[in-house]
């Protein structure tokens, strides 16, 4: 179910009323309902997946913090290595599904076997999300951090909250288990879910869509004359930014009118000074997720031995990345390509920091050209993860020439509805931060918050373009 | 070893990583608190730490500290 569509509008129109009028205690039991009936509205059979999944991470929860307490000690180690083997291989199993239909270059019409792979390579839904959510749990009852839940109600709502799963953000269990448990949202908080909502709307059928076809068509058909490409190369971040923050947007306001307080998944992102600082603002619940159950083991074991063990965990940490978008060669690409980054800055990063303490001129210029610089480098990888081949990624590199508009062939009013949308997201951006820093004591008045509401709403239904989807659905 | 002892040791320690002589920590200081402290100079505090006083950490030791607090408890009951 998209979140851009009657459906989901109908689904919250019918939910949210219904939360409100269920006592507090019971509230728990009626967002597990909610969250199964959308995931049972959106993909009846992968219910029983995600069903089997919780149980099966709620008692081994059980078992590890039962392990802990046995006098012998170290008794919980085996159990937790073993169910989050499983849970590993659980998702690379649907992961390797699609990845192998298409070497095997079978289609759901072909006979026997392959047409039984054919049709049943696809993702189930929200897979990639609720098994981090399920393994960190598991992780942080053997690391003690939090104690195992005894709940299954609300350790099952957890794992299939519904505005988190389709793209997240991943929210730890302890952060939404402590919630869960005492629901009583206020009406700000419900107020300013909807706004969120509002923006995420915004932001994706005016900026994120109509940039989107413009995308279409400079990838569409690469030729000898491809002019477009350099457009491409510059709006696809922006577009993936518009797209992927609007889905949280969307995500953490959903949650926000049932009293859950999610995760943020992006902090200024294309602001970012080094490519190391672009990670700790992109997508940060998948990062901070991998630092901490990737990174920090890998980090630890590979300890004494310096730069190296340095250099192999973050490359690992980078591929992995790439590959829990896609089992392809171009994730592998942009996450080899984003290592090798991120090693080079990390090895570097002492220099630097002692050179521009003694220069600050340099220092002053580098907080300017460090964004540009972080960019373009953030747009060279992205290639490959818009391009649908490596072919198709070498080939809009290798062309990044000219720029013209009027020979992508599209019309130029989507080019125009586009720019007007990011403009007027940076201005409201803008105002946000002029308005944080020196008007935090001025509000609008109601009349003005409505008419400019109003005003968002009549923008999304005459320039929207709506498209099939959010890109980050299909991870 | 005395607390006081201990604590100077590992301030000692924490302007050696980050290059501050002037840094000063308090239980309550976090990574956010000091500049430089990331997931990176975080293994680099562990192993110059490690190193100082003689001891080893283990991977979910280091996972669940939350703050400088936390790192002084956990040296203090290795340290004995």
């Amino acid at each position: 179910m998209n979140f851009l569509s009657v459906q989901f509008a109908l689904f919250l129109a019918i939910v949210v009323p219904g939360y409100y009028l269920c006592a507090s205690r019971r509230r728990p039991l009626f967002l597990l309902l909610a969250s199964y009936a959308f995931y049972i509205l959106s993909s009846p059979l992968a219910a029983i997946g995600i069903f089997l999944a919780t149980a099966f991470t709620f008692w081994m929860g059980a078992v590890i913090e039962a392990g802990q307490n046995e006098p012998a000690g170290n008794a919980s180690r085996a159990p937790m290595l073993a169910a989050v083997t499983l849970l590993v291989l659980y998702l690379s199993f649907f992961k390797t599904l699609a990845p192998l239909a298409r070497a095997l270059n079978v289609d759901s019409a072909s006979e026997g076997w392959a047409g039984v792979l054919a049709r049943n390579a696809l993702l189930p839904l929200g897979i990639s999300y609720y098994t981090f959510k399920l393994i960190s749990y598991l992780v942080d009852v053997y690391w003690k951090k939090i104690p195992a839940e005894r709940s299954f109600i609300a350790f099952a709502a957890y794992a299939a909250f519904f505005p988190q799963i389709v793209a997240g953000p991943i929210q730890r269990s302890g952060d939404f288990l402590e919630q869960v448990h005492k629901l009583s949202p206020s009406t700000e908080m419900f107020r300013s879910g909807l706004r969120r909502m509002l923006i995420g709307c915004f932001k994706k059928a005016v900026v994120a869509d109509n940039l989107g076809r413009l995308m279409d068509a400079a990838y569409a058909a690469p030729g000898a004359a491809h002019p477009s490409t350099l457009l491409a190369f510059y709006l696809f971040p922006l577009q993936l930014y518009a797209d992927f923050s609007a889905l949280t947007d969307i995500a953490v306001g959903t949650a926000r009118l049932f009293g859950i307080q999610s995760p943020e998944n992006f902090y200024e992102p294309f602001l970012a000074t080094s490519i190391s600082q672009y990670w700790r603002r992109w997508h940060m619940s998948l990062t901070t997720w991998l630092t901490d159950y990737v990174f920090l083991p890998l980090r630890m074991a590979t300890r004494s031995a310096g730069n190296w063990g340095l250099a192999f965990s973050l490359m690992t940490n980078m591929i992995l990345i790439g590959l829990w978008h896609s089992l392809s060669w171009t994730f592998f690409v942009f996450g080899v390509l984003h290592g090798f980054f991120l090693i080079v800055d990390a090895l570097t990063s002492k220099r630097r920091s002692k050179f521009f303490k003694t220069h600050t001129g340099w220092d002053r210029a580098a907080t300017w050209v460090g964004p540009v610089f972080t960019f373009h480098l953030v747009a060279l990888a992205m290639v490959f993860v818009r391009a649908a081949s490596l072919g198709q990624a070498w080939d809009v590199l290798s062309r990044l020439r000219l720029l013209r508009i009027e020979d992508t062939g599209i019309g130029e009013n989507e080019t125009l509805y586009a720019l007007a949308g990011l403009t007027l997201w940076f201005l409201a951006w803008v105002s946000l931060k002029l308005k944080q820093r020196t008007w935090s004591t001025f509000t609008v008045p109601a009349w003005g918050r409505w008419a400019f509401y109003y005003a968002v709403i009549a923008v999304i239904v005459k320039y929207g373009h709506n498209a099939e989807g959010f890109i980050y659905f299909k991870f | 070893m005395e607390e006081q002892q201990l604590r100077t040791k590992m301030l000692e320690t924490f302007r050696d990583v980050f290059g501050n002589p002037d840094l000063l920590v308090q239980d309550s200081t976090t990574a956010d608190d000091v500049e430089g402290w990331d997931s990176l100079t975080h293994i680099d505090l562990i192993v110059a730490l490690e190193r100082a006083f003689r001891i080893k950490f283990t991977t979910g030791e280091v996972g669940k500290l939350a703050n400088v607090g936390d790192l002084v408890s956990l040296i203090k009951s290795k340290t004995g």
